[in-house]
């Protein structure tokens, strides 16, 4: 009787550390939030970070959504040109490729605006292909050639 | 069959357009450059040179920075607008080596051949003979064989004999001439140079000026201070001569 006991025991505890562990991802940026964070704070918090693909997919769409305020202009800017030139870039590690593929989806974003203020950037992603995915590259010459020169 | 001919068709259509974008830039090139790197339709405004000129202060030194400076430099020259700077900035490029001679220890040069070559053809586009006597200056004190090639080349486009020729001249006699003594195939810096005096030649023999015969003359009198080469292309150059 003790022995079956101990046994419904150590199966309630094996299934409330497997509860644990399948701790539900974050879906939203309120799910990332910490403390008393705006959105956009977050937001930019996750961006910085180096890997965690998955939370930076999450606030991509905020970006996009904000991408003509001028605080988030200059903060895509100064992430692109800082935060994911990599020249140690390699295409076997995922972290780095991945953080490239975030690289990617935020050119396109800056590039949406067609701003002439984009172009440093551009010619950045452009000229150092070696420091990034061939698609990221041909992403910054396409949006090269789609700025509306005044 | 139909399948096997399409194919064979795209093949050479393919060479085709590859052989002529390496026309368009010149036979001078390396094999390597990335010119295929730039789209063809790409076209930019001044307000860009700024950028392209602060990156190609960045390049220098650096690991890579020959590639790097090719693609700036094919940048500037794919400026349309009217007028336009980009001929300043690519007089920049072109003149760096004479102006700021720096050597790395790993390189001879701090900027590529390749770019410059590139900068000397696009400044020659511009037909612009106020060019002339910075391509006498490359002629004259560049180090690099390619650049002083490409410059020789250009002249006869940008026109104005009286500038042109007493300074070819003069070159051809003293630089790059008897002045030398005995022709060494084994030195490497003779050799290139030779290879420069061919260019002036040929120069020289298209812009047809009689005043350049004396010194055609002097190469062709004396095979010994020149590669074969350089010799038949002082007989080619005195036929063309106008009299």
């Amino acid at each position: 009787m003790k022995r079956l006991l101990e046994a419904f025991i150590g199966i309630c505890l094996l299934f409330s550390y497997g509860f644990c562990q399948n701790k539900e991802r974050p879906k939203t940026i309120a799910d990332l939030r910490i403390g008393s964070e705006t959105e956009m704070e977050t937001a930019m918090r996750i961006l910085k970070l180096k890997g965690e693909y998955e939370k930076k997919r999450i606030v991509l769409p905020l970006i996009e959504k904000t991408i003509k305020d001028p605080t988030t202009f200059a903060f895509v800017k100064d992430l692109l040109l800082y935060y994911y030139q990599n020249p140690r870039y390699n295409e076997e590690d995922q972290v780095m490729y991945y953080d490239d593929v975030i690289a990617e989806e935020l050119l396109k974003i800056l590039g949406s605006t067609r701003s002439p203020e984009i172009f440093p950037v551009m010619l950045q992603y452009a000229l150092y292909n070696k420091w990034h995915r061939e698609a990221t590259v041909q992403t910054a010459w396409r949006l090269m050639q789609s700025i509306e020169w005044k | 069959m139909r399948g096997k001919i399409a194919y064979g068709i795209v093949l050479l259509a393919l060479y085709g357009s590859a052989l002529a974008q390496m026309e368009l830039v010149g036979s001078l090139l390396s094999p390597n450059v990335p010119i295929s790197a730039v789209p063809k339709e790409l076209k930019l405004p001044d307000p860009v040179l700024p950028y392209l000129q602060e990156e190609f202060n960045k390049s220098i030194g650096k690991d890579g920075a020959y590639d790097t400076q090719f693609k700036i430099v094919l940048l500037m020259t794919r400026v349309t607008n009217v007028p336009t700077k980009k001929y300043e900035y690519l007089e920049r490029v072109v003149l760096w080596e004479v102006n700021s001679p720096q050597k790395t220890a790993q390189k001879l040069f701090v900027v590529s051949p390749d770019a410059r070559v590139l900068a000397i053809q696009g400044l020659a586009a511009s037909s612009n003979k106020a060019y002339i006597p910075t391509m006498l200056r490359i002629i004259e004190r560049d180090t690099a064989t390619k650049p002083r090639i490409a410059a020789a080349q250009v002249l006869p486009a940008l026109g104005d004999r009286e500038l042109i020729v007493p300074k070819l001249v003069e070159l051809l006699r003293t630089k790059y001439g008897v002045a030398r003594g005995p022709f060494k195939e084994e030195d490497t810096q003779r050799f290139e140079d030779d290879r420069v005096a061919e260019a002036i030649i040929t120069s020289l023999g298209e812009l047809g000026d009689p005043r350049a015969f004396p010194a055609l003359l002097q190469v062709v009198m004396s095979p010994d201070s020149h590669r074969d080469d350089t010799v038949k292309a002082a007989w080619n150059a005195m036929q063309k001569l106008q009299w």
